[in-house]
Formats: C-alpha cells, structure tokens, sequence
C-alpha cells in the first residue's frame, strides 16, 4: 500500500475535526479541565452568588397516627409524635403541650440532620378541650382533641 | 462518501480487523463514556451520568442515520435528527425489553443489569454494522465540525451558566439580579445574531448563539423552585417514578395517557437505570436541553432553500430566518415557559420539527427521507398522545391538498397535465403510505394497544358543548361571591358525597389582591400593552398573508418556486391553529398558546420565504435613476428592514421573557420573580414536597383530601391513593377530610380555585380561622399544614 492511498483512507475515516493541531490540543485540555474541576468550580461560583439548588430546610412535628385527630385522646392516656429535623444541621429542640394557653407537659429533644424521633406526649394534666404541642420559637405546631376519661 | 473508495483499497480489504479502523472514532467516543463515567463518579461531580446521557441520546440516532446513509445538510440539523432518531431508539429497546422480558424470565427488564446487556450487544452491532459498511456513525454527523466551532459552543455555554447561577440565587435568596441580567443577556444576544447575520454571506454561529440562548432561558424556568416547575410535570415525574420503581413498563390498567407514553415512563427508567441519571434532572436538564434543540431544528430547515424550488431562488437571509424563529418560537409564551413543564409534548414538538426539517432538507434523498419520516411519525405516538393525533390530522389533510394540484386537477389545462405531473412527481413527499403510518400509529398505540383515555374527555366535553367559538379563550376571573354561588350548585350536583361541616354555609369568601410587581415605569403598562398584544396577535395575520403568497406562487404553476406539500401543510396547520385558537371547549385541553407553536414550526418556511421575497423587493425598486441614489436607497432600506425586525422581534421577545412585565408591572413569570402569583402557582418548596410525601404515607384510597388549586400543584408532586379534590370553599369541605394549607394559603392569606374544565376561576382570602375552629392540625413543618 502506498502511502498515498493509506493517507486519502485514514484521512476518511478517522474523525475530521478541521482546524491546527495545537488549537485541538489546547481545545482538549480546556474541555477536560473544565469536565474535571466542575466540582470545585460550581461550588466557589454558587458561592459568590450565594445560590443553592439545595431543597429548603425544616423541621416538621406530625401526628404519628393521624386517626387521633378523629378519635380524640383520653386524659392522662399519652400521644405520640414524629418529630423530624431537616434543617441541615444538628438541632435540639424544645417542645411544649398546652391546653387554653396552661402548660400541661414539655420536653427536650436533640437530633441530627435527617434524623426523626418519636415523642411520647404526656397529658396527665389536660382537660376535655383542644390541646396544642409547638415547638418553641417556631410556627410548627398540632392539635388535637382531648376527653375526659 | 468514504465507502466506495475505501472498498476500492485492496489492503484495508484483505485485512479483516482493518475493517473496524472505519468505526474507530465511535469506538472511542463509547470507550471515552465507559471509562470516564466511573472516574467521574468517583470524584464526586455532578456530571458523572453526563457521557452517559450525551451517548444515549445521541449514538444510536447516529447509527440510525448512518444505516439509512441519509443525513441533513447541516451538522445542526443532524445533530438534532441524531438526538431524536435516539430517543426513538431508546423508546423502541425498552418498550420491546418490557414486553418481551417478562416472558423470558427478566422480570425487570428495565433495570440496570438487563439494559447494560442489551445496550452492549447493540454498540458491538453498531460497531460491526459500521465496519462491515465503512461508514462511521460519529464521523457521519461530525464530519464538518471544525475548531472554531468547538470554541464557540464553549463560549456561548456561558449564557446557560449565568442562567443557572441566576436561578440558584433566586432560588436561595430571593434575589432576581443575575436572573434578570441573563435573560436580558440571552434576548440581546438573540436580536444580535439578527442584525449581524442580515448579510446572506454571514459567518456568525447563529445556530450555536440560537440553542444556548434558548438553553439559558429554558432552564431559568425548568430549575426555579425546590421540585419541578409547573403542573403536568408533577404528575409525569410521578408516573416516571413509578416505572423506574417497577423496572418494567406495561400497558396502563386505568388507562392512564401518560403511563402510555414511552417518553415518560421507558425513556427516563433508562436513563435512570443505564447511566444513574436522577429523576429530577431528567425532567430539569435533559428535557430543556432538548427542548432547545427545537428552534435549532426550525433554524436549519427555513434558513436553506426549501427541496422542492430548484430555481429562481437565492439562500434566506441568515438574520432573517433567525428572526422568523426568535420572533414566531422563541419568544411565543409557550416555548419559554409552558413546554418546559409539559415534557411529553416538549420532546414531541422537537420530533415534529425534525420531521418538517427532514421532509423540507434538499440534501436528504427522497426515500430514505420518507423512511426517516415514518419512523419519527410512529417515535411520536410514543411520545404524546395529543401531538401524534395532531399529525396525523395534518398529514391527512396536507396529502390530498398535493395530490389535487400534483395530479394537475386544480385548473390545469388539459395540453399541458402531463408535462406538469412529470415536473410535480420528483417533488412531492407526502404521501400515501406516510399518511397511513401516521394513522395506524396514532390510532393504534393510543386506541388499539394502549387504549388510553386521552380523547374521552375532549370528545365529550365536544360532544355536550360543542366547539364553542368564542372571541377570547382566557378563562375568566370571578368575584369570590359570585365564584362562592357557582360551586355550591357544581357541587351539589357533582360531589353529592361530601358531608360539609356544620355551619360552613355561613362563611363567606372575601376578595384580596394578587400580589405582582410593581414595575419600574408602571405609567407605560398601558401603551405598552398595546403594543406588544398588537405585535402578538399581528404575527397571526403575517401567517395567513405568508399562506396566501404561497398559494399565489404555487398559482402561477412554477412548480420549481413553490411546493404543493409546504402549501398544504401550511394551510392544515394554520387551520389547527385557528381552531385550537377559537375553540373555547378545546382550549381547555390544549391551550391556544401550544397550538400556536404548532402552527409556527409548519409555517415558519413560508413566512421566510415571503419575507425574504419582499425584503428583496424593496431592495432591487429602482427608486432614483442614478447610481449614488440607488446606493443610498438600498442602504436606506437595509437599515430600515432590520430596524423594523429588530424591534419588533425585540417586543415580541421581551414579552414572552416576562421583562416586559417587570418593567411595567404585572406578574412576571416565576423565572423572574421572588413571589408572586406565577411562583406560588407553578413552584414546589421543599417543606411543600414533604407534606405531600406525608400525606402519600397515610391517607388511602378511602380517604378525601382537599386543597386549593396552588396545594394541588404540590400534591400532583408525590402522588397518593386517596382522593384529591381542589377545592377549600368551606361548603365545599368534608367534615372528615385531609385539608392541606400551602405557604401562599398562610403566608400570604391568598387561596385560588378553579371551577369546572377551567371555564373560570377565583382568588380569595384564606379561611385559615375555619380550619383552625373546625379541623385538627396533623402535620406542620411551619410553612405548610394538614389539618384533618
């Protein structure tokens, strides 16, 4: 084969990029950097703008059986509620339950980020009516009814 | 070609393994994914399933194309034909792979062990396909591209990262700076590429400028909010998720339209599955970016001369066609912030306007042309049901149009009929057959083997109303007293079994204000809104005034000047138009604004070759006798038809982009906007995400859950069993109900609802007091709350 006709075949069929071989190299090299550092980079960009894709943080309380709003809960006979902490951050958390704005139980609760506990919620002291378990310091808070047993 | 010579090389001939130096470029490129994806995973960057997906989608359309040896003219167009002869491929394996799998022990055939199977048996086929050919799948799209171009694409990749940035921080903080500064960035860049490609012999990379501006304004919308942006989408990722959880498509047994697309359940369990693409990014990232490709699609096939005109015609001005696509599919209300969050008739559109490029490129050969139609036709009844009906209309009606003039039995003097059949027949390429595939395929996946409900509702709603001509199609907004009235009696006849709660009939909806932007020069919304609705609606009679010049080229019986098939896909697809347009009963199907750009794309040809006739004109008047005033004539006119495009595509653009509405006050789109109607009615938060997930977790089939229309969207985002109703009229609430508040319902105190088939809505103050009286808090995260 001579070379000529090895030249027009490999011309043919290799991938023809058209332009100086040190644009394509140095076009490589910017691309596989870019693909590489992509990571560093989108972080120290979202920084400067102060952006984030990341989902908004929370905490949320939720009654872990919701049957309970219908049913309503005996006096003295405790409830139980999820409590779960999405803030992104360690967090410990106060909670209080009260009936017509009179304190009838409180507690402390700590949890890392993603992690949910199960409250129990004592209500030795509640009367027939509406009790409210917040948590301190927040718009997060349940009802539920309470009977006299 | 490479073929015939290589062939003739007696050495690369003897030599077996020499064969597969002819495929070696796309041996790389997939070794380059293989090994590049695990060392991306491995270094933790979020571009890890990016080799994956940009193979995927983009190799097997290649080989497709390869095979067929046809290929548009452009390395543009094919790179769009590329991607979606892809998509059907990869709809057409996973479909096959679910029917087939169950039957042959692979119970989860869409999972990543069985795809990895089949994927690699298929590249060694493409390989050894290719090699046995000479012909390259990636040198058959690439062959042209040069350096220059390369470092183009990664300059104008900066418009999409402001774009991106500008949502984080929106986003995070609230702050529309950078999103503001992008979007009038991408619209500048837009109207540039207008005015620096007027020159017929123009060098700009307008294709390039014109899919990354469309990218960075697709993606501002498609990345705002916590979750995904807008209605339909919710309930597509939903469906999506549940393929992917069964790892097996199967015919929907409720009949669901959209578990029957491959598009929503097949296409991303793949991507899912084969190259650990998140599900949201599919419906953020993947689907914008090829959404995008559609406008690059309309731009390829309207700036060459269309394949029927074989003389008497010079190529349309770059500029000029790039207007025609800025002006009637960019800056249209639907591409740039509807079609994102209704993803199944986003990729329909683009394969729709890969078909027109492909049945109006030049450099395609007929029949393997035809080919490549048919097979998109049947990829888009894969993909949306009402877009493969639509089709099929239009192809139905285009076909006799053709055949009429083509057969010489619209007025052809009888000496000359068979001179003008023999002119006509190289020319036509709807045909028969093509009509039939569009038929059966519409016909046939939809009734016949999915049997999916899609049409029920239409037909009724035609069959009870009719089509209900109508001046405006706009639902109408109601006084809350008056909107109280209607779904009292709506629901007394609809919803018998709601028990309302003691007492409720005696609250009564109050009014409160949307909350908008103020603007920055709120006195000019009035004469700015005259303008850009005249500028909007004007586009309509530019169309019909494009039509008719077609008819009256095609008139004259040149047939090398016009074409019977663009006439007559233009004449069906400005009737469908109109009628979606006027339609009252159908717009509440298929919204006037998405069949606007239906009509766009089939008549955007016509409208450039009418205004590129006419600019033309003006230029070769002969308005002075000498030669220095004919030179400034000609300037004269140079200047004042690109200043007349300019402006107007600049207003047309402005306000589809919603900086019009900034700038004079109103209600900007959410991808401008910190809170405001649009982003309270199309955005999931994440605390909204998780209420929904709660409710998914424990109410059943058995129980009613009940929100407004803004609760709604976050509902359709984590889809349950029970039963949904969007409506918290308190006569309208069951004493036994789930009731979930969004943040707009407690925070702003603003409740929207919807009467029947969108025929008319309201916005009210939020009862918050009666469900704090009469229901129990269940779950709160602070900004949202499930009282029952």
């Amino acid at each position: 084969m001579g070379p000529s006709t090895r030249d027009t075949y490999y011309s043919q069929v290799m991938p023809r990029i058209v332009g100086r071989l040190s644009g394509n190299v140095v076009l490589t090299l910017v691309i596989l950097a870019l693909v590489l550092g992509f990571t560093p980079i989108s972080k120290v960009l979202l920084k400067t703008v102060n952006g984030s894709f990341a989902p908004a943080r929370y905490s949320s309380l939720a009654l872990e059986v919701p049957s309970d709003a219908i049913s309503g809960i005996r006096t003295g006979v405790p409830f139980h509620i999820q409590l779960t902490n999405r803030t992104g951050h360690d967090k410990t958390y106060l909670w209080s339950a009260t009936e017509g704005g009179i304190l009838v139980s409180l507690g402390q609760e700590s949890l890392t980020n993603g992690q949910s506990a199960s409250i129990s919620v004592p209500t030795r002291d509640a009367v027939t009516g509406r009790l409210r378990v917040a948590l301190t310091g927040t718009d997060i808070f349940l009802t539920v009814p309470i009977f006299k047993s | 070609m490479s073929t015939s010579q290589s062939e003739g090389d007696p050495t690369v001939r003897d030599v077996p393994w020499r064969h597969f130096l002819a495929v070696m470029p796309t041996g790389i490129w997939l070794v380059t994914a293989l090994v590049s994806s695990p060392v991306l995973t491995f270094l933790h960057s979020p571009l890890a399933p990016l080799p994956g997906v940009a193979t995927l989608l983009f190799v097997p359309g290649a080989a497709v194309m390869s095979s067929l040896q046809t290929r548009p003219a452009t390395t543009a167009g094919r790179m769009v034909l590329a991607v979606c002869l892809s998509m059907t491929a990869v709809m057409v394996v996973g479909g096959v792979a679910s029917i087939l799998g169950p039957h042959l022990g692979v119970r989860q055939p869409l999972d990543a062990l069985p795809q990895s199977v089949i994927w690699i048996t298929l590249a060694m086929v493409v390989l050894v396909n290719g090699a046995r050919e000479h012909r390259d799948p990636v040198t058959w799209i690439f062959e042209d591209v040069r350096t220059s171009q390369i470092a183009g694409v990664l300059a104008s990749s900066v418009l999409v990262l402001i774009s991106i940035l500008g949502v984080a921080q929106l986003n995070r903080s609230g702050n529309i700076h950078l999103a503001v500064f992008s979007t009038v960035l991408d619209v500048a860049v837009l109207l540039a590429g207008i005015v620096g490609g007027w020159k017929r012999t123009s060098k700009w990379p307008l294709n390039t400028l014109l899919y990354f501006a469309s990218l960075a304004l697709l993606l501002s919308t498609s990345l705002r909010g916590g979750h995904l942006y807008g209605w339909d989408v919710q309930q597509e990722f939903g469906v999506a998720f549940q393929t992917i959880q069964a790892g097996v498509w199967s015919v929907p047994a409720n009949h669901d339209p959209y578990a029957s697309m491959l598009s929503l359940t097949v296409l991303p369990a793949i991507l899912h599955s084969l190259v650990k693409l998140r599900l949201l990014a599919f419906f953020q990232l993947v689907v914008p970016a090829i959404l995008a490709l559609l406008p690059v699609a309309v731009f390829s096939t309207i700036r060459a001369v269309p394949r029927w005109i074989t003389s008497g015609r010079e190529t349309p001005r770059p500029g000029l066609a790039l207007a025609v696509v800025v002006g009637v599919i960019v800056s249209s209300v639907a591409f740039s912030s509807q079609l994102v969050s209704i993803t199944r008739q986003a990729m329909a559109l683009t394969i729709v306007t890969a078909l027109v490029m492909v049945l109006f490129d030049r450099s395609m050969m007929r029949r393997p042309a035809q080919i490549t139609v048919g097979i998109l036709i049947v990829a888009i009844s894969f993909t949306h049901y009402t877009t493969s009906y639509l089709i099929a209309a239009i192809l139905l009606c285009a076909w006799p149009v053709g055949l009429l003039w083509s057969r010489g039995w619209l007025g052809t003097p009888r000496t000359k009929i068979e001179r003008h059949r023999y002119d006509v027949r190289s020319r036509r390429m709807i045909n028969g057959a093509l009509v039939s595939v569009a038929l059966v395929a519409a016909l046939g996946w939809n009734l016949a083997i999915t049997r999916n409900s899609a049409l029920e509702a239409p037909s009724a709603a035609i069959a009870s109303q009719g089509v209900g001509i109508t001046a405006s199609t706009v639902s109408g907004y109601l006084s809350p007293l008056a909107f109280e009235r209607v779904l009292v009696s709506e629901l007394r006849s609809g919803a018998r079994y709601i028990v309302p709660v003691h007492g409720s009939a005696s609250v009564r909806l109050q009014s409160i204000s949307i909350p908008s932007a103020p603007g920055v020069a709120p006195a000019l919304a009035g004469p700015w809104n005259k303008v850009s609705f005249l500028a909007t609606e004007s586009l309509w009679v530019l169309l019909g005034i494009a039509l008719l010049y077609g008819v009256f080229r095609l008139g004259r019986r040149r047939s090398y000047e016009y074409s019977s098939d663009l006439v007559g896909l233009a004449i069906t697809g400005l009737l469908v138009g109109a009628i979606l347009r006027f339609s009252g009963t159908l717009a509440s199907f298929y919204n006037p604004e998405r069949a606007a750009i239906f009509t766009a794309i089939l008549l955007a040809a016509p409208v450039t070759l009418f205004l590129d006739d006419l600019v033309t004109l003006l230029y070769k008047a002969r308005l002075g006798t000498h030669s220095r005033t004919r030179f400034l004539t000609n300037m004269r006119v140079y200047r004042v038809s690109i200043a007349l495009v300019f402006v107007f595509d600049a207003i047309l653009a402005i306000e589809a982009t919603g900086l019009g509405a900034l700038f004079v006050g109103g209600e900007p789109p959410g991808s401008l906007s910190a809170r405001d109607v649009n982003v309270e009615q199309f955005t999931v938060s994440g605390p909204e995400f998780a209420s929904a997930v709660w409710l998914r977790n424990h109410a059943d089939a058995q129980d009613i859950v009940q929100s407004d229309l803004y609760g709604h969207l976050v509902l359709l985002s984590a889809p349950g069993t029970y039963h949904l109703m969007d409506e918290i009229v308190p006569p309208g609430v069951d004493n036994a109900a789930f009731v979930y508040l969004s943040s707009v319902n407690l925070d702003d105190h603003v409740s929207q609802a919807e009467g029947l088939n969108t025929a008319y809505a309201a916005i009210y103050r939020s009862n918050i007091q009666f469900f704090n009286h009469n229901f129990y808090v269940v779950f709160s995260t602070g900004a949202t709350r499930i009282y029952h």
